[in-house]
């Protein structure tokens, strides 16, 4: 089914359009949460509540690449899911499993201030990024985005490990004088 | 929140397209995307791939139809005996060598005869020259003297003749006795040279010195620098203790090399002293190291800093050591070492 069927079928509130965006999308979802979780039964609760996630923002929310706007809402509930898991391993961290499992009860943790600032350096990021060759800038997102092993990365571009771990390093110092220049502070 | 999660959840809030354009980019975006691409364009990319593999051997079979081709022709011109047999050819060789040798055993046993003739004649003559001046009977003796030098001459004469005979260089008599003391002093030269080339590599290493290394390596707390082969070189990176508390250890790295870059990845384990040896300290929890490589330009330091405790916990009072790799120069010529920081924890 084409992505502008499924979106209609999310603003038609029709059940299906869970099972169809499954069907369509859930082997490319569970591929990003298993890189970050590496456990099946929490990247499959994690793909869950993509679903979830997609089902109480559409609508509003039309997106124009559907494929990218599910990825993101699963790599970014599968960061979270790994700190708190993270967390919880680490056994003295009680209180911040605390404050991470209060955190989910406020409505916005943070401030005004720290989303303006968070939204400048995504901006500033996206400009980063559109600056810089197309090989390089898909290096950056399979790694920081999608969170790709280097050796992945290496197979999918059909160069040297050594080659990705150098080119990551260039763009690390890159973005590092990008975010400097533009004056955000992390 | 640490200012790298603030990063990666940046990195999460970028442009849907920068996500899409990664999504597809590379080779095998088809397999990554499974649920974005229908089955059958990946039935077919899997079926072109299996294709493939039948030709994988393609070039292999090119080398061995060449080789075969080589090996017919050269079959094909030596049975027409437009190629010497290296068999024959090694034939010929062993009979020039062996009558070179038979020439030289030859030569060798007429200088010897030679040498032992004039020898005796010479001290023949001391004798008699010796009776002359002790009992004044000159004349008589000094005949018997002159007989036994043409006697002596005669003898010599023969050997020549026989040499000549023997072989077709011609052994002279004066020459001989020469070419045995320059051979004598030859090899006692050689012996003198092989004496000084055996102080050479002591005489050498004095005026070297002592290899280049920042402080002492084995006492000294801050830093060490060995090759994996086990022998010490003059590597010019130097590892600075910088400090260590509340289990986190810093250090400097710093690359002196004028052309070659340093790096290193993130692993590290440790060793704790116990009585004059190092044993390895085993990790307290799982980890997993991240792999990311760092790169140290010529003439240029980093500082490192390493969260000890997460890996290992608390550590016992004693002497430690972070044991790390690095490799410097290019991919195809890098040479690996292993860095050492020595600490102790209180």
């Amino acid at each position: 089914m084409e992505d502008e069927k499924i979106i209609d079928l999310y603003w038609a509130r029709q059940e299906n359009a869970i099972m169809e965006t499954d069907k369509k999308y859930g082997n490319y979802c569970r591929s990003i949460s298993l890189h970050i979780l590496k456990n099946q039964e929490d990247t499959e609760e994690c793909v869950n509540d993509t679903w979830l996630r997609a089902w109480d923002t559409m609508p509003p929310k039309r997106p124009d690449f559907l494929a990218a706007f599910l990825g993101k809402i699963t790599r970014n509930l599968s960061i979270s899911r790994y700190r708190m898991t993270h967390a919880q391993k680490r056994g003295s961290g009680e209180v911040d499993l605390l404050l991470m499992e209060l955190e989910e009860c406020l409505p916005s943790a943070k401030s005004v201030e720290e989303e303006i600032e968070g939204k400048e350096t995504v901006a500033a990021i996206n400009r980063f990024l559109y600056q810089i060759d197309e090989e390089s800038r898909n290096i950056f997102v399979r790694r920081y985005f999608y969170v790709d092993s280097i050796k992945e990365i290496a197979n999918r571009f059909d160069v040297s490990e050594s080659k990705v771990k150098s080119q990551l390093f260039r763009i690390r110092n890159r973005l590092k004088d990008h975010l400097e220049k533009e004056g955000v502070v992390l | 929140m640490k200012k790298s999660e603030k990063l990666l959840d940046a990195i999460g809030q970028i442009d849907d397209s920068l996500v899409e354009e990664a999504a597809l980019a590379g080779k095998k975006e088809a397999a990554v995307l499974k649920g974005m691409k229908s089955a059958p364009v990946e039935h077919k990319k899997k079926r072109k791939k299996k294709s493939a593999a039948i030709y994988r051997w393609q070039g292999a079979l090119a080398a061995c139809a060449v080789l075969a081709v080589c090996v017919g022709i050269f079959g094909l011109l030596n049975s027409q005996g437009l190629i010497l047999s290296p068999f024959d050819r090694n034939e010929a060789a062993d009979t020039a060598e062996e009558a070179a040798f038979e020439e030289e055993a030859a030569k060798q046993e007429i200088s010897a005869e030679v040498t032992g003739d004039v020898a005796m004649g010479e001290n023949q003559e001391k004798t008699s020259v010796t009776n002359f001046s002790d009992k004044g009977m000159g004349s008589a003796e000094q005949v018997t003297a002159g007989e036994k030098d043409s006697a002596s001459e005669e003898i010599k004469s023969q050997a020549e003749q026989e040499a000549d005979a023997k072989a077709s260089t011609k052994p002279e008599d004066e020459t001989l006795p020469q070419q045995i003391q320059t051979t004598e002093m030859q090899q006692s030269e050689s012996g003198e040279t092989e004496v000084q080339a055996g102080q050479l590599p002591m005489i050498a290493s004095e005026l070297e010195g002592e290899p280049v290394f920042e402080g002492e390596p084995a006492e000294s707390t801050e830093e060490s620098t060995e090759s994996e082969q086990g022998t010490e070189e003059a590597v010019n990176v130097k590892v600075t203790l910088t400090g260590f508390s509340s289990g986190i250890l810093t250090f400097e790295i710093s690359n002196r090399e004028t052309s070659k870059t340093l790096y290193y990845d993130s692993d590290y384990y440790l060793e704790q002293k116990s009585g004059d040896e190092w044993t390895k300290v085993v990790p307290v929890g799982d980890g997993a190291w991240e792999d990311v490589r760092t790169f140290v330009d010529p003439q240029m330091s980093r500082e490192e800093e390493v969260d000890i405790s997460a890996l290992y916990g608390d550590l016992q009072p004693g002497k430690y050591r972070l044991v790390k790799s690095c490799q410097i120069g290019q991919e195809n010529q890098k040479e690996a070492y292993t860095l050492y920081v020595e600490f102790e924890a209180e």
